[in-house]
């Protein structure tokens, strides 16, 4: 929806540096797409992940494994899930 | 006593004799069940006896709405129906909204009961206390849109307002369901029910009002509500714009979205269901009565044999059972046969996994040209699905195999088909493949009208919502306790109340309770805390059970499709999940204890239902 628009796709590969977790892929998203991030994916009041918004990596919400500090490896790969609900 | 919010009616209508009666709301019904499928739930119990044919006269068919229903509470033109389902042999429920609903209770009626069998076709109008028992004839075997305008020019009143069955009903397709305006009853065979009544229609009308107990009380709770729905960040800015159908590329993302039979999922890349691609095809909204939301979206076909074809949705489920359950990723076909399904009163969800079964069994050669009358009926074949459709609701060749349902049409054909069948109990599995969200799953196993999505809708695990606290999808402990919180909260806050499912992870996830005890006290004068809310729910929940279990339910029904506990996930962001039967068990050992249940049998114990008032149904039970 929103983010897929800013981004372009839906499936993009992207290269970190070794030993990058979540935080750093974060950084990255803002460094290369920056304001056009708000509101779907950062939110503007305090420039972090929008608190609604869910990250997964390798299916697991980050909540589960270590937050931001999630360690990323070669071939994760980083799902961004926005607020829907429905039926 | 209530003094608001309850018509204070029940309506018996005996189609035997062409008689009706009104009985009156009892306060004691009100307090325990609240309204809604409390109400409905509790005369079946009471009044379908075990062993009943759900397709004999003695089944009965339960409208019932609640007190929130007429009042003014946004979200709340909600109608249950209960009857014995002739697909699960358990209790039928079915939900629906529009303005049926509302039309009833100023119609003058908290419950309408239809009992015995019509000896010819018939439709009933009910205006007010006026009922009528009119002849049908002339409208069996009507699409159920041109029913609804038949009758009501036929009454010489366009507000009226009806709900019907089509050919699938009448042919008593054990997968029919009843349509009211656009809007379906759809799941668990309750159309074939109406149609083994000889009854095409009920037409409805009414000029009352509801009283309201306290309005002062009433315009702080309504408030308190309201602005829960303008804080939502997605109920206004995505849910009313786009509906449900924003659900398919979530669901596709955590590997979830179950494609050709439950064999694909997380393979199959839904494109041409995208949202992006149902935009270009909306050309409206709807509202029900009371919401301000108006998630339902008009959409028109735009391409090849069904440009011109216009519906009311597809929403998710529908998405999901006739486009990538079958491995159709064409939103126009799947708009196409949403449209067809209402007319013909077939249940879209049972009527695609059921095609979609048909399609696994012919790949594997079980099923030949010979046996589906020369249609090529291969995964991704939108014509075959649509062909296959209609022949479903008039029974005709292939489509007699498939009217009864998946589970119906493997024991027909054998030859180990069973296994392809995605049913818990008969119903077959709503969307989601729970084998990548497992306390959605146990909700399908342990659910009391079979794999339904509806009862205890996992929202923790499907869209992040952290109440009543975060839930990691994947793990397997402490499902049990959160299906037993979502199948009750739900029951109340939802069926009883009523209240619309989706404001309720949408938007007051953290106040339900308190508000549905606020709202009751303002609008009926009856008090409720939130603790005995919920007990309502709890409520409900073990008399279903208890309806089930004296048909013969046992913790054997409690389970999975084969499929779901031996095939791990091939692809996807949910890769190499499945449910084992070790986890099941872990799961509704959970379930069952905290339920208050014989955890070896999953019964319910005289201890709990004494503690919930229900010590004649354990007695009912010889427990």
């Amino acid at each position: 929806m929103g983010l897929k628009q800013v981004v372009g796709q839906r499936l993009l590969e992207i290269d970190l540096p070794q030993g990058s977790t979540v935080e750093d892929f974060v950084a990255y998203m803002k460094k290369r797409w920056g304001d056009k991030l708000s509101p779907h994916f950062i939110d503007p009041h305090n420039n972090q992940v929008h608190p609604h918004v869910r990250i997964m990596v390798n299916g697991q919400t980050i909540q589960f494994l270590n937050g931001m500090q999630t360690l990323l490896n070669e071939g994760d790969e980083v799902v961004i899930l926005p607020l829907v609900s429905g039926g | 006593m209530y003094s608001g919010g309850y018509a204070g009616k029940i309506l018996r209508i005996n189609l035997t004799e062409r008689t009706s009666k009104a009985e009156p709301l009892q306060e004691q019904l009100a307090r325990d069940f609240i309204g809604g499928a409390g109400f409905a739930i509790k005369y079946l119990f009471d009044e379908v006896k075990a062993g009943t044919d759900p397709l004999s006269p003695d089944n009965k068919l339960i409208f019932a709405c609640g007190p929130f229903t007429g009042a003014g509470v946004p979200c709340s033109s909600r109608m249950s129906v209960a009857g014995k389902s002739p697909l699960t042999g358990a209790v039928g429920l079915a939900l629906s909204g529009g303005h049926f609903p509302v039309e009833m209770k100023y119609a003058g009626w908290d419950v309408i009961i239809i009992e015995g069998k019509a000896e010819k076709p018939t439709y009933v109008a009910i205006t007010g206390n006026s009922v009528r028992f009119r002849d049908a004839a002339r409208i069996w075997g009507t699409l159920t849109f041109d029913c609804q305008q038949i009758i009501k020019d036929e009454l010489q009143d366009q507000n009226v307002r009806v709900s019907c069955i089509g050919p699938a009903g009448e042919r008593l397709c054990r997968i029919a369901g009843i349509i009211n305006e656009r809007r379906a009853l759809g799941r668990k065979g309750l159309g074939a029910v109406m149609g083994s009544k000889n009854l095409k229609a009920i037409a409805i009308r009414g000029k009352e009002s509801i009283p309201i107990a306290s309005e002062e009380r009433y315009r702080k709770s309504r408030a308190a509500l309201l602005k829960a729905f303008k804080e939502s960040p997605v109920l206004y800015p995505e849910f009313a714009q786009h509906g449900t159908p924003m659900v398919v590329e979530v669901t596709s993302a955590m590997g979830i979205l179950s494609a050709k039979n439950w064999t694909a999922t997380g393979q199959f890349v839904p494109e041409g269901l995208s949202l992006e691609s149902q935009t270009t095809r909306k050309i409206g909204k709807e509202h029900c009565h009371d919401c301000p939301v108006g998630c339902s979206q008009l959409k028109m076909a735009r391409r090849g044999d069904y440009a011109g074809i216009l519906s009311e949705g597809p929403d998710f489920e529908t998405i999901y059972a006739f486009g990538s359950n079958n491995g159709i990723d064409d939103i126009d076909s799947v708009i196409a046969a949403d449209r067809l399904a209402d007319e013909l009163g077939l249940d879209s969800v049972s009527s695609g996994v059921t095609i979609g079964f048909a399609m696994e069994c012919f790949e594997k050669g079980i099923l030949t040209l010979k046996d589906t009358d020369g249609i090529d009926l291969r995964f991704g074949n939108d014509a075959a699905m649509m062909k296959v459709l209609r022949k479903m609701a008039f029974r005709d060749g292939i489509g007699d195999l498939l009217a009864d349902g998946s589970l119906a049409a493997a024991r027909k054909i054998g030859k180990g088909t069973e296994k392809f069948a995605i049913q818990i109990k008969g119903l077959e599995l709503a969307a989601y493949d729970v084998r990548g969200a497992k306390a959605h799953g146990l909700n399908y196993a342990t659910a009391y009208t079979g794999a339904d999505h509806c009862r205890g809708y996992a929202f923790q695990e499907i869209f992040g919502v952290p109440v009543p606290h975060p839930v990691d999808r994947l793990a397997i402990e402490g499902k049990g306790k959160l299906t037993v919180w979502n199948q009750d909260i739900q029951a109340v806050t939802c069926d009883c109340a009523p209240m619309c499912k989706f404001l309720l992870d949408m938007a007051i996830p953290q106040i339900a309770c308190q508000n549905t005890a606020d709202l009751m006290e303002a609008i009926t004068g009856l008090s409720f805390t939130p603790e005995e809310v919920m007990r309502v729910g709890e409520r409900l929940t073990n008399v279903a059970k208890a309806f089930n279990v004296r048909e013969g339910f046992t913790r054997a029904d409690d389970t999975f499709p084969e499929r779901l506990m031996t095939e791990p996930l091939k692809a996807g962001a949910s890769k190499g999940q499945l449910i084992s039967k070790k986890d099941l068990d872990a799961m509704l050992d959970e379930y069952y204890s905290e339920r208050g249940w014989d955890v070896k049998t999953g019964m319910p114990t005289r201890a709990k239902l004494a503690e919930l008032g229900l010590e004649y149904i354990a007695d009912a039970l010889n427990l």
